[in-house]
Order: structure tokens, then sequence, then C-alpha cells
């Protein structure tokens, strides 16, 4: 199969993989894309419609945890890492309505 | 100098004080790093610490593990309390874990010490260790102007230039094997849930393992009987018993069979590469077992299948590191979009990007079932192979790389060049199966070359019985690089 | 259950609604989803998390077995078709509350299929269709910070299970949707999976809203709606939308496919986001987790301990105690208090006067306090004692509340509370025909007034009985006697 490797994909796909790509970057991932693209190619004639795929490398099915709870991270610890905390919480530009994704009806809700 | 068992021997019969093991591993690391540039970070201050401490409790006559007092270096994608955990990526340069990873629990418990963080390709992208972001490129100690191999380049070039010590490596698509066999030493990756993955940087979930790189096959089985066994933690860890390993190696060559698969000496492999391998095998039959040809018909889509399902399974691993929780953030984010995508441009490499960029990709609308989903595939033929295949033999050998060490810098700007290099080593980790590599031999011009062997799913111990039957036969693991920590051996 | 016509925005027009329901459930699990930390509401910011629900480097899920257990029962409590075969997917889209930037969740093969719940529709039973059930892990919360460009990140809630329980369209008006999700959340407390508390956030619901002719059996351009925190605003945002879109058809306009969210104040809807910005998720199965085959007779034996669930409790009021639809709902509505009714129903075969008594009574009670029966200190034995009293006459009926009140919070027995308060009941045959013979003889004209037909001297004579009684006379006697002395009563 051949695609089109067009800058609206790269862009596309910058974006999707939140990347703010540079337009030289984007040039040079234009090109590799292409390259990249026939490479993995190669499997594309071979003929696999009726091969199960394997989605899973462990050896093992129905792996569980039980239900006991165990000792959570001292605040401290979880929030050592973040580059900007307010007391408890992580801190985060805001969020504006429609440009970021929101789901399972959350949404910011008033301090 | 003394390797790990005798080490180990030492600190047990109390002849050697574990801040003195500490105190020699840090001196062989101090010695060659300024030239290999192997390490990412030393802990001489801990360890001390920690070493005096397990000395006042054996001097009590407390049991403190089997390991006690010995060394250990762990590639900087494993999480550990002390230092920083960066997977040599600019976007985890500060990044302090709040846990230890298990396998590094599980070492610390037998008593071990951590001495050291090693240098790696950006999140195991990589095989040449050149994509490191925060350290610059490792040396190849047996020539410092050519690559280590990678992704754990690092623990390879100490592996070979330093003695007495465990060092762990991961392993996606042969990051343990390939430097192994470029740097003469003995990496094995386990068989596919073996040893726990929690603490590790995931690159692709279903391809990644711990594993080590050491001087030889009785290292490596040492090691893993002590890292290996389920974790509740990873739920892809397997529930099998850990066997001695050290026990298992002790059974020669002696009436296994051994395939060659015949794809595995591909076109424009290097004629050294070829010629010492061949005669590697032969040594297998002066040794007792038997070799035939067989074929693993599928071999050839095997790299591109591995790079599509590892870019895919990266794109969503490496999602998290956006600047939002933890790790580097682009200064003054004018909304949350801007802070995700400036802090990921600026924060990875461009290995990283490109891998991220294709993955994400290979998943999205329209493109998935063609791609991701026909390599799942294609990977389930792949499978299907070698469970055909170890129908009919115990183990299979090869190259571990169509080409010795290659210098730093030659395939760098070349992305499918450096993919390469992998070819054989994909197939076990889309296959789950056990890899070793070990030296064979060298070329004309003193660089290392790498036989490997796979095994069945859980026979780890088998593969390292031949490995060691090897080395109980050949001297070429026991040859030292130019670039060493010990005798004169300072000077490349 | 039962639903009262209000507004059905539909009625008089041409257009028909056809709304679907997705409802978010937390399960109550003791731990979360993914990972060991405690699953409870309202603890201190960040305080229940740990590297797996952070999404810190390295962490990996494992799978909470009870949640998996609920989300069976649920599944068989609606009727599903329960997968014997099941995975997680990752759904991959970036948000501050989810810090791996992908949710664990399922799309292909969800754990139960189809199902329907049984709504009561004025008369008839009403079958809402489901589409599936799936098990997920929930985000954290973003709280936007007052008067800063910050939004502000909590993780408690991240990791906490989740099921999601889509419905079919099958729904036609905005009551219809709210008496489903009362059922809904009737049938999880049931279960006891659930505190379905949609002020704390453990039941969620988005609408998907379209309208088309009467008549047609089309499905039209729909929007959602998110962001609905109570029934009632969900049956005012559906309320609210049904008639935007018919407004818009009526004025010639389409309808867009969009995501609105539903200001309660201003009692209408905004725009989140157009069609075009719709997520491209990127679903691939959880390479981290292993799938699950659920056994046949593991599934039955959940289905075989299933509690008697709602619908068929109210049948059974109905049916087996003669209860009114009204009774029967009220008391099936509060399980606790079902519960009490059938526990003081096994020792008292009146069914109706008991459940008067638990609803309104008893249930005022609860309602006054804010708890639930089981707080309010009275057992059933003790009140099925007391209503004994009322019916063998030793206390009247509009005194025995008093006693009723008199007896919770402690052991009393009634008789003791009756005598303590001074509340008994005179129903003594000849102490009571004395009281009588005393009152018509001091007030013979209102006796010759009863003789003549005046009612309000009955009446009269009624209330002097009880004044000089204290109130305590048995009215039911007093008034026979009365009647029998007058040879006339209140009739005639």
């Amino acid at each position: 199969m051949s695609i089109e490797i067009t800058d609206d994909l790269v862009k596309h796909v910058a974006r999707l993989s939140r990347l703010a790509i540079s337009s030289d970057e984007a040039r040079a991932i234009k090109a590799h894309f292409q390259k990249i693209l026939a490479y993995i190619s190669a499997f594309q004639s071979l003929e696999t419609r009726e091969v199960d795929p394997t989605f899973f490398s462990m050896e093992a099915s129905n792996v569980y945890r039980e239900d006991q709870p165990r000792s959570s991270l001292r605040l401290e610890e979880v929030l050592k890492n973040a580059p900007q905390s307010s007391g408890p919480y992580f801190v985060v530009p805001r969020i504006v309505g429609g440009e970021a994704e929101s789901d399972t009806g959350r949404e910011g809700e008033s301090a | 100098m003394t390797g790990l068992l005798e080490l180990r021997d030492a600190l047990k019969s109390r002849k050697l004080k574990a801040v003195e093991s500490v105190g020699e591993a840090i001196r062989q690391i101090k010695q060659v790093d300024p030239s290999l540039h192997a390490v990412s970070q030393t802990f001489e201050e801990e360890a001390t610490r920690k070493a005096e401490e397990i000395d006042r409790r054996l001097a009590k006559g407390e049991e403190v593990g089997p390991l006690a007092g010995v060394p250990f270096t762990a590639k900087d994608n494993i999480c550990t309390c002390w230092g920083t955990t960066t997977a040599a990526s600019r976007i985890l340069q500060s990044y302090r874990a709040p846990y230890d990873a298990t396998v590094v629990s599980r070492l610390n418990d037998a008593g071990a010490i951590c001495v050291a963080k090693t240098n790696m390709d950006e999140f195991g992208m990589g095989s040449s260790t050149e994509n490191s972001a925060l350290v610059g490129p490792t040396r190849n100690p047996w020539k410092t102007t050519h690559v280590p191999g990678g992704s754990s380049g690092g623990a390879a070039a100490l592996a070979a230039s330093t003695r007495g010590m465990i060092h762990l490596g991961s392993d996606t698509g042969g990051s343990i094997r390939q430097p192994a066999a470029y740097c003469a030493a003995t990496g094995m990756k386990p068989s596919y849930g073996r040893v726990s993955r929690f603490g590790l940087l995931a690159f692709a979930s279903s391809l990644d393992q711990i594993g080590v790189l050491q001087a030889n096959a009785a290292e490596c089985a040492l090691a893993l009987e002590v890292i290996s066994g389920r974790d509740d933690m990873d739920s892809t860890s397997v529930d099998r018993p850990v066997p001695s390993y050290t026990n298992e190696i002790e059974g020669g060559a002696r009436g296994l069979k051994i395939g060659v698969p015949k794809e595995y000496f591909p076109e424009g492999i290097d004629p050294e590469v070829s010629e010492n391998v061949k005669r590697g095998i032969e040594t297998y039959r002066k040794l007792g077992a038997e070799v035939k040809e067989v074929s693993l018909p599928h071999t050839l889509y095997a790299n591109p299948t591995y790079v599509l399902i590892s870019a895919a399974e990266a794109s969503s691993n490496l999602a998290r590191y956006d600047g939002a929780h933890y790790g580097y953030r682009a200064s003054s984010p004018e909304d949350l979009f801007d802070l995700y995508s400036r802090s990921r441009v600026e924060g990875f490499g461009p290995e990283v990007k490109r891998r991220i960029m294709v993955g994400t990709f290979v998943l999205s609308a329209g493109y998935y079932d063609a791609f991701y989903h026909k390599a799942c595939k294609v990977r389930k033929l792949i499978r299907e192979d070698f469970e055909a295949v170890f129908r009919e033999v115990d183990v299979v050998i090869c190259p571990t790389s169509p080409v010795p060490a290659f210098p730093i810098g030659e395939k760098i700007d070349d992305p499918l060049k450096l993919y390469a290099v992998d070819i054989l080593t994909v197939t076990a980790n889309l296959a789950s199966v056990p890899g070793v590599s070990f030296p064979c031999g060298f070329t004309r011009g003193g660089l290392p070359i790498g036989l490997q062997i796979y095994g069945r799913p859980f026979e780890d111990g088998t593969i390292l019985r031949l490995a060691k039957a090897f080395q109980d036969e050949t001297s070429y693991h026991l040859r030292a690089p130019p670039l060493k920590a010990w005798g004169d051996g300072a000077r490349a | 259950m039962a639903i009262q016509k209000k507004i059905d925005p539909t009625a008089g027009t041409p257009h028909e609604a056809v709304i679907g329901l997705e409802v978010h459930v937390q399960l109550k699990t003791k731990s979360k989803m993914f990972c060991g930390c405690e699953n409870r509401f309202g603890a201190g910011p960040n305080s229940l998390t740990c590297p797996v629900c952070l999404g810190q480097p390295g962490s990996l899920p494992a799978i909470n077995r009870a949640a998996v257990e609920s989300t069976v029962r649920v599944g068989l409590a609606c009727g599903s078709e329960i997968a014997r075969f099941t995975k997680f997917d990752r759904k991959n889209y970036y948000y501050p509350d989810l810090p791996k930037n992908y949710q664990i969740s399922q799309y292909d093969l969800p754990l139960c299929k189809g199902g329907a719940i049984q709504v009561y529709g004025g008369e008839e039973k009403w079958v809402v269709g489901l589409t599936r059930i799936h098990l997920e892990e929930d985000a954290g919360k973003n709280i936007h910070a007052e008067g800063r460009p910050e939004t502000w990140v909590d993780l408690n809630r991240a990791g906490v299970p989740l099921l999601e329980i889509v419905s079919q369209p099958d729904l036609r008006a905005p009551e219809e949707a709210g008496a489903y999700l009362k059922m809904l959340r009737l049938i999880m407390l049931y279960l006891g999976v659930s505190d379905c508390n949609m002020e704390e956030g453990s039941l969620r619901c988005d609408c998907n809203v379209s309208i088309r002719p009467k008549g047609s059996s089309r499905l039209e351009t729909r929007t959602e709606i998110k962001n609905l925190n109570s029934f009632t605003n969900v049956e005012n945002a559906l309320t609210h939308e049904i008639r935007r879109q018919m407004k818009l058809k009526d004025s010639g306009g389409e309808v867009i496919q969009q995501t609105l969210l539903f200001d309660p104040i201003r009692g209408e809807t905004r725009v989140l986001r157009g069609k075009e910005e719709a997520h491209d998720y990127r679903y691939f199965p959880e390479p981290d987790l292993a799938p699950l085959f659920l056994d046949g007779s593991w599934i039955e034996g959940l289905r075989a301990s299933l509690p008697e669930l709602p619908m068929a409790r109210l049948e059974r009021f109905q049916k087996s105690f003669g209860l009114s639809r009204y009774h029967a709902e009220v008391l099936v509505r509060d399980m606790d208090m079902a519960n009490f009714f059938e526990e003081c129903v096994k020792t008292y075969s009146k069914p109706q006067e008991v459940a008067n008594w638990v609803i309104n009574v008893v249930g005022e009670e609860v309602n006054a306090r804010h708890v639930s029966v089981g707080e309010i200190g009275i057992t059933p034995g003790r009140l099925v004692d007391l209503v004994k009293a009322i019916e063998g006459g030793k206390v009247s009926k509009q005194k025995a509340k008093d006693v009723f009140k008199a007896m919770l919070g402690n052991e009393r027995g009634v008789v003791d509370v009756i005598q303590a308060l001074g509340l008994g009941q005179i129903s003594d045959d000849s102490f009571l025909r004395e009281a009588v013979k005393e009152v018509l003889e001091a007030h013979p004209e209102a006796a010759e007034d009863v003789r003549n037909g005046k009612k309000n001297s009955f009446n009269f004579l009624m209330g002097q009985v009880m004044k000089r009684t204290k109130g305590k006379a048995n009215p039911g006697m007093v008034n026979k006697m009365l009647e029998e002395v007058l040879g006339r009563g209140t009739t005639g």
C-alpha cells in the first residue's frame, strides 16, 4: 500500500503526539516517514487473513490483584518532582473550555 | 582482578569487607569512566554508608543475604530511590524516583549495593548509546572511537572494562545482547516475564525485559537467580519457580540439539562475523551437541514488525512525559496544549520524537488495521516459526549482530541503517524467548564478535548452560580490552 | 420509579425525542482499580496516591479482582451477556487528571453486552435496553484555581474503578431518563457495589439526545450533554436541549453534532466542542495486563447469589403483602426501610398496617434526622410491639406517636413506656361506661340535642368523655357506648 505523506498528515500526527515540532523538524520527519513507511510496509504483502493477532506477550491469563488496600505515598514524595505545585495540588495552566479534552462529564470545577 | 563469583565468596567468608568491595568498584569506575562515559551517576557516599552498615551486621553474625556486599550498577531507565532516573533524557533530567524498581529491591534485599547508574540510548531507543542526551556517547573499551552498542552501552562497556559487579540492563530489541557482543561481554535477556518490569521505564511493554551484562555465563546465572521471579506489581511476570541457574548451567553441550537458522546469515553480513560465528558453531559440534540447519521463514518481516510494534507501544508509554506532574517543563507555557507540546519537543531527543510520531501514526484512525493490527498478526507468525523450530531443536544459534562495533557517528544520521543492526536480535523479543550473547572471536582489527543462542521460553538455564560450555572450552571471554580498570589498562 | 408525568417537551408537537444515557458508576471497592491505594472519597488532596495511579515512570497496573466481580454482578442483574473472554485496552488522550495520558478502559470486548432495565412508566413497565457495560479507571479531579490562570490537580480519584453503562437510545422523555437513572442507582445499591451518590461523583451521567418526526425509526444527528451532577439537572438539561432542537428544526435549521455543557444556574447549554475536534483515541490492547477468561460456573455462582432486585421486590411486596404500588415503591426505594419492613412482617401478619407505620412514622423520623433506618434507634421487633399495642387498644393511635418517640434509642418495652408517659388508653368497659354516664348526667341538654339529631352535640359529648378521661378513653369504645345510650350516633 502506498500512503501519501503530506505536510498536513505530519502536522496532524505531531498534534496527536503533542510535539510542537518546528518546520525544519517537520520536513525531516516527513522524509523519515516516507522511508519508514516503505520499510514497515514490507509485510503488507503477507497473507494474514486467517491469522489471529498476538496482542499479549505474557503466558498467563486471569492475573488479578486482591482488593486489599496498601499504604500510599507521602505527600512530599508525590510532589517532589512536580514542576509546579500549590499546597497539596499539582499545578498546570488553566484549562479553558473547548481546547482541552473532557471526558466522563468532568470539567474543571471551581475551587 | 576478582570476578563476581570470587568476590561474592570472599565477602561471604569475610575475607573481604563490603566497604572494600564497594571501594574497589568505585575505584574501577573512576579509572575507566573519564574515557568511557559509561556512567551517568556514581553513588560513592550512599554505597559506602550502606556497605558500612552491612559490615556491621555481618560482624554481628547477622544473615544479610546471598549477595552481601556485592556491588551492582543499574541502567538509568531503572528506578532507584538514590540519585536520579533519567533514561538518558532531558525530559527526566532531574527526576528522582519515589520508589526502587523491584529488581533493585531484590538486589538490595540480597545485600547487594548499587554503586552507579549507567548510560544508555534515550529511553532505550538506539543501538549505539549515541542517543544519550545528558552524558553523550559511551565509548567502546576495545576501541574508544567506536560505539559500545546500545541501548545498554554503559553497562556493556563496564562489563568489559571492570570486574566484580552486577550490571543491570534492559533489552527491547537487542539492547543487552548487541552491546554485549560489541564489548565481548556475556549479555542475557531472560524469557519475557521471568524478571519483573516494575520500575523499568517502559519503552515497549510487550518486548521489554531487564537482564544482565557480565564477564561470563556463570555470573549471569547468579544474577538471574536473585532478580527473577513473580512480582505482584507486574502482571506480566510469571508465576513459575526460579530454579538454581547456577546448578543448571553445569551440564555441558552434549546431547543438546542446536538449530542454525538459515535466514540469520543475511546478505551484507560482515564476513568476519560470519566466519567467527561459524567457527563457534563448530565448537559445539566438538562439544557433542547435534547441530543442524533449520528455518525461521518469517525472519525477513521481523525487523519491520519490531519497528512498528515498538514504536506504537512507545508512543503510548511515553505520553506521560508531558511536564505536568514530573519531569521537564517548558518555560512560561501559554496553555495546556503549549505545556505538553513544548515540554515534549524540547525534552525529547530527535530519535525519540521520530519513534513517537511513527507510533502515533500506526495507531491512528484509519491506519490501525493496516499497520498495528497487521503487525500483531505477523508477530504471531514469527512466534509460530519458533514454536515449530523448538519442536525440532532445543536451541537456535546465530550471530548477534551482522556487523561488529562501528565508529561513533557512522550510522547516527540514518535511523534505518541503525535499525538494521538489530535484525538478528529483535526476534527474541517478538517471540518472548530468552537470548544470550557471548564472545566467539575478534575481528582482525580487534573488535569483538558475538555468538547468540535462543532457547525455549523459560529454558533460560539451558542457553546459559550452552554459553558456559563454550566458555569452558574457549577463552575469548577472558581477553581483556585495552581500556580496563585493572593491571595497567588505564590507557586506551 | 413511577413517572409522574411532568412536562414532556415533545407533547403536542410532531417531534419525538430519542435519548440515550452513558452512566458512570464508581465501584466501592476497598482499593483502586489497578493499584492498592485506598478507594475513599473526601481524603486530603493527593494523599491516596502511589506510583501506579500517579502514572510515574516505570509503574505498572494490576487488575482488582473485586472490581471485575462487581461488574459481572451488575451485568447479571441487568440481564447482560457476560463475556467469556475479555481484555483491557488503552484509550489515549492528554489531560492533566489522567497522569499516564491514557486511560485503561475496554474497547471492543466489554465485560457485559446487552441487557435491559425495567422501569415503571405509569401503568406499564418500561424497558430500557443496554448496549454494554464495561470496566475502566476513573481520572483525577481538575480544580479551577480562584483568580489565577491555573488548574489544580488532585489525583486521589485517579484509578478508582468505574463502570460505564451505555443504554440504547430507548428513552423518549426527560422524566423517563430520570426514572431510568433512579432505577439504575437502586440496582447498584441493592447489589452493594456503589453508593451512587451524584454529589460525591460516584454516579455521573452524560446524555445523548436527538429528535425525529413521530413515527420515524431513523436515528438523527444527536448532541451530547456532559457535566450533569444531579437527577434534576439531567431532566432539566434534556428538557432544554429537546426544546432547543425542536425550535431549530421548526425554523428550518439542522442539528449539528456537538458536545454541550449544561449550566444549571442559567438553565442552558453551551458548546464545549464541535465534531471536528473529536478524539482519535488510538485504542489498542493493554499490553501490561493479562486477558481474562471468565469461567462459566463462576459466573453462574454469582448469578445464583444475586440478591432480590428492586423490580422483583416491588412485585412481591404488592403480590405477597397486598401493598399498594405507591407503598411498595416507597419502601423498595430505600433498601434499609424495605428490609426493616420485612423483618416486622415476619412477626405480625398485618402488612398494610406495618407499611403505614414504617413509611409514615419511621420514614418521617429517618427523613427528619437524615439518617438510615438502622440508626434511628428502634428495632423491627419493638415497632411491631407498638403496633400490636395499638391494635390491642392499649394506646390510642394519636398518642402512639409519642410512645414511638420515647422508644427510640433505648430498650424499653412498649408497655413500660405507655405507662411511664401515662398514655395508656383506657379500654376497660365498666370504667368507660361510668365515665359516659357521668358526662351524660352532667350535660342533659346536649344529650337531648343528640336525640334530636344534632351531630355537633355528639362530638361535644365525645370530647367531654375524652376530657374526663384525660384523653385516654378508647375513642372507638366511647363512640359505641354513646350511640347505644343515646340511640343515635353521628349517622342519621
